[in-house]
């Protein structure tokens, strides 16, 4: 009955407009009342939700991202990536999935990509004469690499709902993070070859320019090897190493002779608030975890699942339509702090490797912020490129292919995500 | 920005609660930077002097407790918190404009649990210590307390300033960008 209560009341709360911290913790609070149980759980288990050493990496990599941005960082990222990948069929296309992988190493947020290179890129392909929806499309199908390739955000969510590796999810993020790029820089070929999309090639650049220009981005290029690896030679926690990528942010304004107090001060108060209603959602959602947990709904959907069918992909598959359907509807972070505690039992029962899992889970959330009716990437991007969201949900929706098939890939073969992981850290045991 | 329908009591609330909000931004802000700064600190120390501060994780637990529930209470004032519109979108506007302010009342409802739930957890938690500085477990409990205060409050005004607006024919997505009481702080994730 709690768990009705608390599944059905959230439901409601949240369609009709409640915000989605009020939402968990009023139906948590009716849950609550119908079991009978102690109020005091609240503030115990909210801040039981907070008080975890990993989740302090989350300001820290928002305010990189948002210091990376400010240092100008960004903008010399794509002029490398224009002349490395400008000449591959696709063009500029193919420069925004170059410049958004490498961005992706140093901000952990799809928004932050959006907002900081989608500014650039849009520009840079609008004066190039490139269609404005195959811009826009191409920048926002870009930005799922940005959760996706470490740091992450959402695998720090992950990790600590899971009691998984950072450090194994992070390197797996790396390799997944390839097979996506892969497939949309295969796709944005295929359609410049094809002519479906007017690419006009990039001209040709001179060997002492192509030196410049990896002159000029060498010390942001760097970011992503000074943050991940720090970690990996496990000289810091993925928390002082979000701490050490602020440092370098930091830096990297100076370096760049772009340090201003007033958009520093902008940028340290945007990263708490914004990394304060991350875990604030975080610290409600534990109540809700808790009551799931107790109430043994979570073993009830394993005996549920088991009766159905005992094959490991079918499995697979229903998680990927589950989470796809609730990715399109719900925000990543409630999402993943709904769903995870559920998925545990299953992994447990079903034999999948938890990182994998894990990619599994992010890659489908993520593919929700391009999807409508509630993907936040939709209404950021026509924000940022000055279009309607109809224009850029209608020219985002062919990019759903490559990045199913990506899904499909990291899905059913585990090794394509897994063995980076395997080659740094050993088998999983 | 407040409408001339409200009562003078209601834009002094607002006035009132701006000044809180401003106060939360700035707290959450300088706990950031003190984060930062302390995490950065113990690395240095540990791999530069062969040292290190044994209170470091406790008091970045502390401060972090802090930036989060203050800086959510901030959020709340900026309208930053997550939102579904599109069923609600296709309501009526009357029913809108109720359930809007049936929104905040239930918000603050639950705000209030919560702060008074956590300020009775004082005589239990004010005994016990943490482990490493031996402070008492309730200074861990506080932050929520406070910030329980000042969200029941925001959503208060919220629901009052709903009640006293609703008649101009503005819809419910207007209104709260009206009574927002802080600019919404754009840059982030």
């Amino acid at each position: 009955m709690s768990t009705l209560v608390l599944i059905g009341g959230f439901t409601l709360l949240f369609m009709l407009r409640v915000p989605a911290t009020t939402a968990i913790g009023v139906a948590a609070l009716a849950a609550l009342l119908v079991k009978g149980d102690s109020l005091t759980d609240i503030p115990r288990f909210m801040v039981n939700g907070v008080d975890s050493f990993i989740l302090i990496s989350i300001p820290f990599f928002i305010l990189a991202g948002n210091l990376f941005n400010v240092s100008g960082a960004t903008n010399r990222i794509f002029e490398f990536a224009r002349v490395i990948f400008g000449r591959v069929p696709g063009g500029l296309g193919q420069a925004t999935i170059g410049s958004s992988f490498i961005f992706s190493g140093m901000s952990g947020a799809a928004l932050a990509d959006i907002a900081g290179l989608g500014t650039i890129t849009m520009k840079a392909m609008r004066s190039a004469h490139y269609r404005e929806g195959f811009a826009a499309a191409t920048v926002l199908a870009a930005s799922v690499l940005g959760p996706i390739i470490p740091p992450s955000i959402m695998f720090i969510v992950y990790a600590m709902l899971m009691n998984t590796s950072i450090g194994r999810l992070f390197a797996a993020g790396i390799a997944a993070g390839l097979v996506i790029a892969t497939f949309l820089s295969a796709f944005i070929a295929w359609r410049a070859l094809t002519g479906r999309d007017v690419c006009p090639h990039v001209p040709p650049v001179t060997a002492p320019e192509v030196a410049r220009t990896v002159a000029r981005a060498f010390w942001s290029l760097l970011a992503p090897v000074v943050i991940l690896g720090a970690m990996r030679t496990g000289v810091v926690t993925p928390t002082e190493a979000g701490a050490i990528a602020v440092v370098y942010a930091l830096f990297l304004c100076l370096v760049h002779r772009s340090f201003d107090l007033r958009e520093t001060t902008r940028a340290i108060a945007a990263s708490a608030i914004m990394s304060a209603s991350i875990v604030y959602l975080i610290a409600v959602s534990t109540l809700m975890g808790h009551i799931l947990t107790t109430s043994g709904v979570a073993q009830a959907l394993v005996a549920a699942i088991s009766g159905v069918t005992d094959e490991r992909w079918v499995v697979l598959l229903l998680i990927n339509l589950a989470l796809l359907l609730l990715g399109c509807f719900l925000e990543t972070a409630p999402a993943m702090l709904i769903a995870v505690p559920l998925l545990l039992p299953i992994a447990r029962e079903f034999d999948i490797d938890t990182v994998h899992l894990g990619i599994v889970v992010c890659f489908n959330l993520i593919i929700g912020i391009i999807t409508p009716p509630m993907g936040i990437g939709l209404f950021t991007m026509a924000s940022v490129a000055r279009m309607s969201v109809e224009e850029v949900t209608r020219s985002v929706l062919p990019y759903l292919i490559p990045l199913l098939a990506a899904l499909v890939v990291l899905t059913y073969i585990p090794a394509a995500s897994l063995w980076l992981p395997n080659l740094i850290f050993g088998p999983s045991r | 920005m407040h409408s001339a329908t409200q009562p003078v009591l209601l834009r002094f609330f607002r006035v009132a609660l701006c000044g809180l909000g401003w106060f939360e931004v700035a707290l959450a802000s300088v706990a950031l930077v003190a984060i930062t700064a302390i995490n950065v600190v113990g690395v240095t120390l540990r791999y530069g002097f062969n040292s290190s501060l044994i209170w470091s994780e406790e008091i970045s637990l502390l401060v972090m407790q802090t930036m989060v529930f203050v800086g959510a209470a901030a959020m709340y004032k900026a309208r930053g918190y997550v939102v579904l519109d599109f069923v609600f979108d296709r309501l009526p506007t009357r029913f809108q404009h109720g359930l809007a302010i049936v929104t905040w009342v239930l918000a603050s409802v639950f705000a209030s649990v919560v702060c008074y739930q956590a300020i009775s957890l004082y005589p239990i938690q004010i005994r016990s210590n943490s482990f490493t500085l031996g402070f008492p477990v309730f200074y861990f409990t506080l932050p929520c307390a406070v910030a329980a205060a000042s969200i029941a409050l925001t959503s208060t005004y919220y629901a009052l300033s709903m009640l006293f607006d609703r008649g101009d024919g503005a819809d419910v997505g207007e209104l709260d960008r009206r009574s927002a009481i802080l600019p919404y702080i754009e840059d982030g994730a």
